[in-house]
């Protein structure tokens, strides 16, 4: 009988932890009177704790929710996010790319928060023009700006003095940064005038408008990848390797710029204003170096803002307290607490960009701050996500110098073209 | 496989089986209890191995939304992978790389051999030194591999610029760089092939081999005549299993390859390295389109019981059983 016993009492401790475990999967209820538990994702690691304290700040004030803060590596990230979307389950709050804005608020994976403003009294005139455009959708709002980030020029002077090379200022043009570049350069020591992270973001989708340029129409129907003035914004880049003053795309793809400008073997940076905490506190590099705005092109100076934003789940199961935790993270003091920290990138909040300069006096930070001013936000249609791969996909040949600029921005086009027609068809 | 258990209770009553089998009135009770106990595994299985293979055939004949929502398409997905460039590339590419990986297999039974070898000095930290690749991360495998392998600094091209080769890009060439993975993928799976091939190795009857000498068979012949032809159901073993997997290789290729790794560049030979399953994760991850995706997915599914399938079929041709 014993052994009988035995079986019973195994088989149902088995069949319990089974449904257990189901039961720990679906329990999500709850009232709003009771303790509300949210998640929150983000993709960068750097900007964990900034994200803790926010999180501790938020309960203190709302001792009945409770946070948890998600990170995933950003290569992954939009992935994870489309996963958990289509099984219901995406996170109640969570950072949007800038290249998926449209695409989420299109397909009602964020909220519109529109009715909550108005009911909140929030009116968002802490936050630019600029910056609230890249959080609209068809005229409605679907977020706060999280960042309001432009690139910049940076450079090593200690590698300028050694070369006798006056600094980049305010006026320089394109042909002032190619001639430095050239004097900069020396292959014996193993250094390179110039360099920036092919991706687009931090060089050639800069180029582009300072050239004259653009990647899609004006309506965004269709690609303006061809036109000449744009391509120009390519050649810049393809110019420069072709002179032997910049490394090639395969040979950034193996060593990354960020990462030679801050072992001194590159004396000029394109890079984003993220990687001002990055710099500061690199014992190597953080003294040797100082910043600059983009040398002017031909149709002057221009950046590309890139804003990424905070939003909340469309189908949020505690949707009342996403918006409290939203609405906190978007307030002057929720911004106050992320510009505060040098980790964090360019905020988009205009006083929390003020803070959030003011941890680097050592360096010349109206270069950056003052950047947002003459800035284009990134192109963007539903699929930018896709189209954006055609074109990095298309210019590795012009940048590893197999082909001549305007032949790939001509093939490049054509791909963008036919992302748009899926897209508008 | 799930009333095995049940049918272990004739143990009690004195090894006479119940007479109804399992469900024989006398032996309900334990029958209930039985069945309850591989409910679990039963259970587990179903939910992570069976439900995804049925959703995934369903899905490949529906186009998907991008945050959820299907349309039943019927066959439309198939018609349009079989005119995708990409997707003939991508099965050229795994075949390739399984080619690469099955002509490694050799190399592993000859290190089994000289595993099995009693006169090899410090035998155990060889064997665990070939083993070791089994048992590491392919993602931390692939890394250390893309350090060995960079072209700017990489200690291989440091060692062929030595002797005046100017080294290429070895994982952004599209001449080299699927060779690349594959090699690393032989590295990858040597131990666990080792480990077959020395068991297959140890059940070949010494006798054999002394009627062979007896015979006049030299070294040579023994090799051919026995250890060959007694080790050929290791070997089919192994090339089905390397076969299977190697059809369906993600992890290495992502980590070595992968676009937008790392720094945030893509790899420019991408396309021409990309694995049917790499392509999958593309299409299902990176452009939302699942239902495509899937219908690639139960392609592959097809094309690898076809592959082993045919190698069943051969088998007869080559192998022995004692």
């Amino acid at each position: 009988m014993k052994f009988k016993r035995t079986i019973w009492v195994s088989a149902f401790a088995g069949a319990c932890l089974l449904v257990v475990g189901l039961a720990a999967c679906s329990s999500n209820g709850g009232d709003s009177d009771e303790k509300v538990s949210l998640r929150f994702a983000g993709w960068d690691q750097p900007q964990e704790p900034i994200m803790q304290e926010l999180i501790v700040a938020f309960e203190k004030e709302n001792p009945n929710i409770s946070v948890t803060y998600e990170n995933t590596a950003f290569a992954s990230y939009s992935q994870k996010m489309q996963v958990q979307a289509s099984a219901g389950d995406a996170p109640d709050v969570f950072w949007v790319t800038a290249a998926n804005h449209i695409l989420y608020a299109s397909e009602g994976l964020t909220a519109n928060i529109d009715e909550m403003l108005e009911k909140d009294d929030m009116d968002l005139s802490n936050y630019s023009d600029a910056s609230i455009a890249q959080v609209t959708y068809d005229g409605s709002v679907y977020g706060f700006p999280r960042s309001g980030a432009t690139s910049e020029l940076w450079y090593n002077k200690e590698l300028f003095d050694a070369a006798g090379v006056e600094y980049p200022t305010d006026e320089w043009d394109w042909e002032d940064m190619q001639e430095a570049a050239a004097q900069l350069t020396d292959p014996a020591a193993g250094v390179w005038g110039m360099g920036a992270l092919l991706d687009g973001t931090q060089s050639y989708l800069n180029t582009i408008p300072a050239a004259g340029g653009s990647v899609l129409s004006e309506d965004g129907k269709s690609s303006n990848f061809s036109n000449p003035k744009t391509c120009a914004g390519v050649a810049i880049w393809h110019d420069m390797i072709d002179d032997g003053v910049m490394p090639t795309y395969s040979q950034m793809l193996e060593s990354p710029p960020s990462g030679q400008f801050q072992s001194g073997k590159m004396a000029m940076l394109w890079a984003g204003a993220w990687y001002t905490g990055v710099f500061a506190q690199n014992p190597e590099i953080a003294e040797k170096i100082d910043v600059a705005p983009l040398p002017k092109g031909p149709e002057g100076r221009v950046a590309l803002l890139t804003a990424n934003a905070y939003a909340m789940y469309a189908d949020s199961k505690h949707p009342e307290a996403a918006w409290k935790f939203l609405s906190f993270i978007g307030s002057p003091e929720g911004a106050a607490i992320q510009g505060k920290n040098p980790l964090n990138t360019q905020p988009a909040e205009e006083a929390a960009a003020e803070l959030w300069a003011s941890n680097f006096p050592q360096y010349n930070m109206s270069a950056i701050t003052e950047a947002p001013a003459s800035s284009v936000p990134h192109p963007q249609t539903k699929l930018t996500g896709e189209w954006i791969t055609k074109i990095k996909d298309g210019l590795i040949s012009t940048f590893n110098l197999e082909v001549e600029p305007q032949e790939a921005c001509d093939a490049v086009s054509k791909e963008i073209d036919a992302v748009l027609a899926k897209e508008n068809g | 496989m799930t009333m095995a258990p049940v049918r272990s209770t004739g143990r009690r009553s004195g090894g006479r089986r119940p007479k109804q089998g399992a469900w024989g009135s006398r032996s309900r009770a334990e029958s209930i209890a039985g069945l309850l106990l591989v409910l679990p595994v039963t259970l587990l299985l179903g939910l992570f191995q069976l439900w995804p293979l049925i959703r995934g055939a369903y899905l490949s004949m529906t186009e998907t939304g991008y945050f959820g929502g299907s349309e039943f398409i019927g066959l439309d997905n198939f018609a349009r992978l079989f005119v995708d460039p990409e997707v003939l590339g991508a099965f050229r590419n795994s075949v390739v790389y399984t080619l690469v990986v099955l002509a490694g297999v050799p190399i592993s039974a000859v290190i089994a051999s000289l595993m099995n070898n009693p006169s090899l000095r410090l035998r155990p930290f060889f064997r665990a030194l070939f083993f070791l690749p089994v048992v590491t991360i392919p993602a931390a495998a692939g890394l250390a591999w893309g350090t060995l392998l960079n072209g700017n600094y990489g200690p291989l091209n440091h060692v062929l610029g030595l002797v005046g080769i100017d080294g290429p890009y070895w994982l952004q060439d599209p001449n080299y760089a699927l060779l690349a993975v594959a090699v690393v993928g032989i590295w990858s799976t040597l131990g666990y092939n080792m480990i077959l091939f020395m068991a297959g190795l140890k059940g070949i009857p010494r006798e054999m081999y002394e009627a062979a000498e007896l015979d006049g068979a030299g070294r040579l012949r023994q090799f051919f005549s026995v250890t060959i032809p007694l080790l050929s159901p290791t070997t089919f073993f192994v090339s089905v299993t390397s076969v299977i997997t190697s059809m369906q290789m993600f992890d290495l290729m992502y980590i070595m390859i992968g676009a937008d790794q790392g720094v945030g560049l893509r790899n420019p030979a991408i396309e021409d390295t990309q694995t049917v399953v790499y392509l999958f994760y593309t299409y299902a991850f990176k452009e939302n389109d699942r239902g495509y995706a899937s219908a690639l997915a139960v392609v592959l599914l097809l094309a690898v019981l076809a592959l082993t399938f045919i190698q069943f079929r051969f088998q007869r041709r080559w192998v022995h059983y004692g």
